[in-house]
């Protein structure tokens, strides 16, 4: 476990020697990190590939802007997923990016006294860049243990059971909904907390917190780097540091990296399993 | 109500397509959303449009035939991004504004690109569903139902994908290169995909008789638009 912990932490310490700029970008990439955390979650101890966390990470945002007192309320968008997962894990990928789509297409509509739409709110709560270093770095190596530890728990390995085969999952006494219904939450909670400190960081939120960058980013995270929850946060800062400098130059970058990732995971994938 | 059945022609042959792909194709074909684009983008010639449409269909088919349905919606969505920003990079500016010519049609105005967007799209059903009744719909019926029954039967499966997804790519592209409300945006595409994919999930419960709701589907839901919006 500290073989595992230890360079990221190393990683972290980093950042702060290197200038506001460089803090600002690993910021975002620890924030994305989380959010690449929940993913995981979902897609390697649940088997359910979701592209549509931006629903959960965008939600708590909006609702910390619009009222904070209500943020504790922002886990329970679990229950989209929860209603998604009626389509099965093959149609869940489409769903759930489909459903991210139109959120944030929706959120231009949203205005409260005259504010919002396409500009989007404010955040009153405005801390630091150092502090919400500090929080989000702590956060991350918290859910990292946390996960690791749950992932080689008895219920983890109950999870791991529902995702590799349900009816046999069934005939032992364990209940797939229960656990795809736990697993849901944690990883909404998750995602939540990571939209939370993006919209902090930001101190605005905009329906882009909805947009396809941030639905497909865990899962680009997570298949450059191999897909574990330790190596994530790498693949996290690739991706944040490539988009920024590249921004100037190409700032398509990104996309375009997204796609190659896409195609070539759907077809690397087939070639390993042939 | 002319603007309204145009419409509600034009999201049915979405919707169609997006079945098509799913049942016959066995792929949840999201690069449609990048292909309409690519239509409006390419609005000046939709020769070319149409052209490439078919090409991006074919492409998806040569790349997804051995993948199954979720690994196929993985790449589909890669090669959505792929082709949404080389739009991007060739066209250099995110809104165009086209030009926009009006037709009155029994004292209703309607835009003429609406107008040949509509034609095609009737007559696209109109051909369909002619397919559709006839003896030859089995062969699709069979495809839709098993590809390995359909082998049995003698149906090259493959074939049939190929055509199906560069058939849908074109149409979609075809048709997207005249509707349009003279201004055309990156998220053009994503907005009539949404709304296909609406129509095509309900009209796909009623399995054998879905492409038919798929019709009555995007003809109530423009109706519903028109009346609360």
């Amino acid at each position: 476990m500290l073989a595992k912990v230890l360079p990221v932490i190393l990683l972290f310490f980093i950042p702060p020697f290197l200038g506001n700029y460089v803090l600002f970008l690993s910021l975002i990439a620890i924030n994305l990190g989380i959010l690449t955390l929940s993913w995981q979650l979902m897609e390697k101890d649940s088997g359910w590939i979701s592209f549509g966390q931006s629903i959960p990470f965008g939600i708590s945002a909006y609702i910390l802007a619009i009222n904070p007192y209500l943020t504790f309320l922002a886990p329970v968008n679990f229950l989209i997923f929860l209603f998604l997962s009626v389509f099965g894990k093959s149609l869940f990928p489409f769903a759930t990016f489909i459903t991210s789509i139109a959120t944030w297409q929706a959120s231009n509509y949203l205005t409260i006294n005259g504010k919002g739409g396409e500009e989007g709110f404010s955040v009153a709560l405005q801390l630091p860049s150092e502090k919400i270093y500090l929080a989000s770095a702590t956060i991350f190596i918290v859910f990292l243990i946390l996960l690791e530890v749950l992932s080689k728990s008895k219920i983890g390995l109950k999870i791991k059971a529902v995702r590799d085969n349900e009816i046999a999952a069934k005939s032992i006494g364990l209940d797939p909904i229960k656990y795809r219904m736990f697993a849901f939450f944690i990883s909404s909670v998750i995602a939540s907390i990571s939209g939370i400190l993006h919209a902090i960081t930001f101190s605005h939120v905009s329906p882009s917190v909805f947009s396809p960058f941030y639905a497909l980013f865990p899962f680009v995270a997570s298949t450059i780097s191999y897909g574990k929850y330790y190596t994530c946060i790498f693949g996290s800062f690739l991706v944040v540091f490539l988009t920024h400098a590249l921004t100037a130059i190409f700032p398509e970058a990104h996309y375009i990296l997204y796609s190659v990732v896409l195609m070539f995971f759907a077809v690397m994938k087939y070639a390993k399993d042939s | 109500m002319i603007s309204e059945f145009l419409a509600a022609s034009f999201f049915s042959v979405f919707a169609i397509s997006v079945l098509l792909c799913y049942r016959a194709g066995k792929i949840l074909n999201l690069s449609l959303s990048s292909i309409s684009t690519l239509g409006a983008y390419l609005h000046f010639n939709p020769f070319l449009a149409t052209l490439l449409g078919i090409f991006a269909g074919f492409l998806l088919h040569e790349s997804t035939k051995k993948l199954e349905i979720a690994r196929a919606t993985i790449f589909s969505l890669g090669l959505a991004i792929a082709i949404e920003e080389i739009l991007r990079i060739i066209f250099k500016k995110e809104y165009i504004i086209t030009h926009v010519q009006i037709l009155e049609l029994f004292g209703e105005n309607v835009i003429w690109n609406h107008f040949i967007a509509g034609i095609i799209s009737i007559s696209f059903l109109f051909l369909f569903f002619s397919f559709l009744f006839s003896k030859k719909s089995k062969t699709l019926k069979i495809v839709e139902e098993d590809y390995e029954l359909a082998e049995i039967y003698g149906i090259k499966t493959e074939r049939a994908r190929k055509i199906i997804l560069s058939f849908t790519g074109g149409l979609i592209a075809l048709i997207s290169s005249f509707y349009n409300q003279g201004i055309i945006y990156p998220t053009i595409g994503w907005q009539n995909l949404i709304f296909a994919t609406v129509i095509a999930t309900v009209a796909n419960v009623f399995k054998e008789k879905s492409y038919l709701f798929a019709i009555i589907f995007a003809v109530v839901i423009i109706c519903l638009q028109k009346f609360f919006l």
